[in-house]
């Protein structure tokens, strides 16, 4: 499900963040909570991650890759193999910054890739961006990947 | 003092004296298979099919014998052929099934006990040595180069030893025919001894100076062989460290970054207390930063020359103390757990302070990252006694002190152990973690302790829960008058 609300109409969604720096989850945390009214929880590896993902109903999910046990394309994976969470906005947030990294990102079923460092602000935009997104635009970029990697292979 | 660096040592590593990994041993052990594998492919289906041939031929020669002398004969042509050819079927055998070692023996005794029965035969079991069969003496030589293309050095000293040694009694306790006995009585009978004999050892030391020089190649091959993996391996885990860098500083560069905008945001809103939160946290961040960028600082300072590094008396015990304050600060002391400190305050080392100093924080930075908060770290030393170390040749024998850390952490596997102390070396099970780290800890502390004329090395069985333990050696030394220590009190703060 996806909740749609005007610009600057202040509305408490819920945004999942996954990242095992507790700096980064600590600055992340109150920058969403400061630039914008989001209520914010946190996990500090992937399988936290999923659990959470499935439990608290995040409107969005901003996922750091490299993480102990499960990785950030396997939680991407895995959050959108899921009916329940299928729909759900997923952003990752990587210092993996090749290319190759974005594309496996993307493949993976990630709305936005973005690459560390950041400006908070920039990162709220994201997450403004992809809640506000028509579902139906995953689907044909999704639709395009595939076809691209059709190509490819 | 000019110790040498060690780094500057000659291009290729002298394996005999490195430790080498088990999988550099199966590597060396693979390439001698693989020369040996060489020399059986041709000699062993050679043999095998000149002996397949000559088998059944000795039969018949063997049957059509004994018919006409109207009885059952020895039948030795059979059994000489048999054996050869059940030896090379043996050794051909083992060879499709790659057992090198199996088919170099198998073939070398076919050979030699072919060749040595054939001369017993012809010479004891069938009547007085004939002077028509002394030519036979010349393929006693076949078992000698056998030994030279398939053996070590050790078969081939035995067979030249042995071959003489046969030679000698065969014609000194055989009966001889009447021509053997007239040339003896010519006065060739020194020469009947001297020519098969001094063909046999001539031949043995030819093989054996000559296999020397090959295996000498050979190893130096081998060796360079290892090197260029190593050095391939270095080039690999040099690419991941980049990697693994960028990932490590882009991080902190995010929360640097975010902790910056936050607090720019909290002053406009006037909410001083948040604020200053923000900055103390970044000022942490950057800390951390700092850490990272001194370690890859350090990939330059560790290749730089540490040959004049000006050695003077240390305190263990104070420099510990000194590396484990500076822990606390590093450590943003969010683990607590029990250092627990057994140094003698008399132990003093001829030592750089800054860089044992350096040695003991890596050490004690590595046990406090790699074992479960809580559990206690352990750092004792010891004076270990005269050690007489022959590569200081005009230096006398000295004391060296012993310092060792101990955890309760994960343990290193074995076979990593020996690998553990190069550049960029991580465990993969680290690379995945969240633990940070360069990979360069461990070289520096070699480096240092090297540079400082010590060794350094790790014990670890590799269980999870029984920990490492990460010890090196330093010269022993006489305290310095107090008044110079407190340099080394200064240091701790």
């Amino acid at each position: 499900m996806t909740q749609r609300n005007e610009p600057g109409e202040a509305r408490p969604f819920k945004v999942l963040v996954v990242d095992d720096d507790p700096h980064l989850n600590d600055v992340l945390v109150a920058s969403l909570r400061l630039f914008w009214v989001f209520e914010v929880v946190t996990a500090f590896e992937g399988v936290h991650g999923l659990s959470l993902g499935v439990d608290e109903r995040p409107n969005a999910v901003v996922i750091d890759v490299r993480m102990p046990e499960l990785d950030g394309y396997q939680l991407v994976r895995a959050l959108r193999g899921d009916p329940e969470t299928e729909d759900l906005p997923l952003i990752i947030l990587s210092a993996m910054i090749q290319d190759r990294d974005t594309k496996i990102g993307m493949y993976s079923g990630a709305d936005r890739y973005l690459r560390k460092p950041l400006d908070p602000y920039l990162l709220v935009a994201a997450i403004r961006e992809v809640i506000e997104a028509d579902p139906h635009q995953r689907l044909t970029r999704m639709a395009a990947l595939a076809q691209e990697e059709g190509h490819e292979g | 003092m000019t110790a040498p660096t060690p780094f500057d040592h000659e291009p290729l590593p002298d394996l005999e004296q490195q430790t080498i990994t088990a999988a550099e041993r199966v590597r060396l052990a693979q390439l001698e298979d693989q020369r040996l594998l060489g020399v059986l492919r041709y000699i062993v289906p050679a043999i095998l099919i000149l002996s397949g041939i000559a088998f059944p031929l000795g039969i018949f020669s063997d049957i059509s014998n004994a018919q006409m002398n109207g009885g059952s004969g020895p039948y030795l042509s059979s059994i000489e052929n048999g054996i050869v050819f059940g030896g090379c079927l043996v050794s051909f055998i083992a060879l499709r099934r790659h057992r090198i070692a199996i088919s170099s023996l198998a073939l070398f005794l076919a050979v030699t006990i072919l060749l040595y029965f054939l001369i017993s035969a012809d010479t004891m079991f069938s009547g007085p040595l004939a002077l028509s069969t002394m030519p036979e003496f010349a393929l006693l030589l076949f078992p000698i180069a056998l030994a030279g293309l398939i053996g070590g050095p050790r078969l081939i000293i035995a067979i030249t030893i042995f071959t003489p040694i046969f030679t000698f009694l065969v014609l000194s306790l055989t009966t001889h025919d009447a021509a053997l006995n007239a040339a003896f009585v010519s006065g060739g009978a020194l020469g009947f001894y001297i020519d098969p004999i001094a063909e046999q050892i001539g031949l043995g030391v030819l093989v054996y100076v000559t296999t020397n020089s090959l295996r000498q190649i050979q190893r130096r091959l081998n060796t360079t062989d290892i090197a260029y993996r190593r050095e391939r391996e270095l080039d690999r885990l040099k690419t991941l460290f980049i990697s693994n860098v960028n990932h490590e500083l882009r991080t902190p560069l995010m929360s640097m970054r975010g902790y910056l905008v936050l607090a720019r945001e909290l002053g406009k809103r006037q909410d001083p207390d948040q604020q200053d939160y923000m900055l103390s946290r970044g000022v942490e961040t950057v800390n951390h930063m700092e850490g990272i960028v001194e370690s890859i600082l350090a990939v330059r300072r560790i290749e730089a020359t540490t040959g004049d590094i000006a050695l003077a008396p240390v305190n263990v015990r104070a420099a510990a103390i000194a590396a484990i304050h500076l822990l606390d600060h590093s450590m943003a002391g969010d683990r607590e757990r029990d250092v627990l400190i057994e140094i003698d305050e008399a132990l003093w080392v001829l030592a750089d302070n800054e860089n044992l100093v350096q040695v003991l924080l890596n050490l004690l930075s590595n046990a406090c990252k790699y074992s479960a908060p809580g559990t206690a770290i352990e750092v004792r030393a010891l004076s270990q006694g005269t050690s007489a170390s022959a590569s200081h040749g005009a230096t006398p024998a000295r004391e060296m002190v012993e310092v060792a850390i101990h955890d309760h952490g994960l343990g290193i596997p074995p076979e990593h152990i020996p690998l553990l102390f190069q550049r960029f070396m991580r465990l993969d099970r680290d690379i995945a973690s969240p633990v940070p780290g360069t990979g360069l800890g461990l070289a520096i502390c070699r480096s240092y302790i090297e540079a400082m004329g010590g060794k350094i090395w790790v014990e670890s069985s590799g269980i999870s829960g029984e920990g490492s333990t990460f010890a090196f050696t330093l010269a022993q030394t006489q305290a310095v008058p107090a008044a110079s220590s407190a340099t080394v009190g200064d240091f701790v703060r």
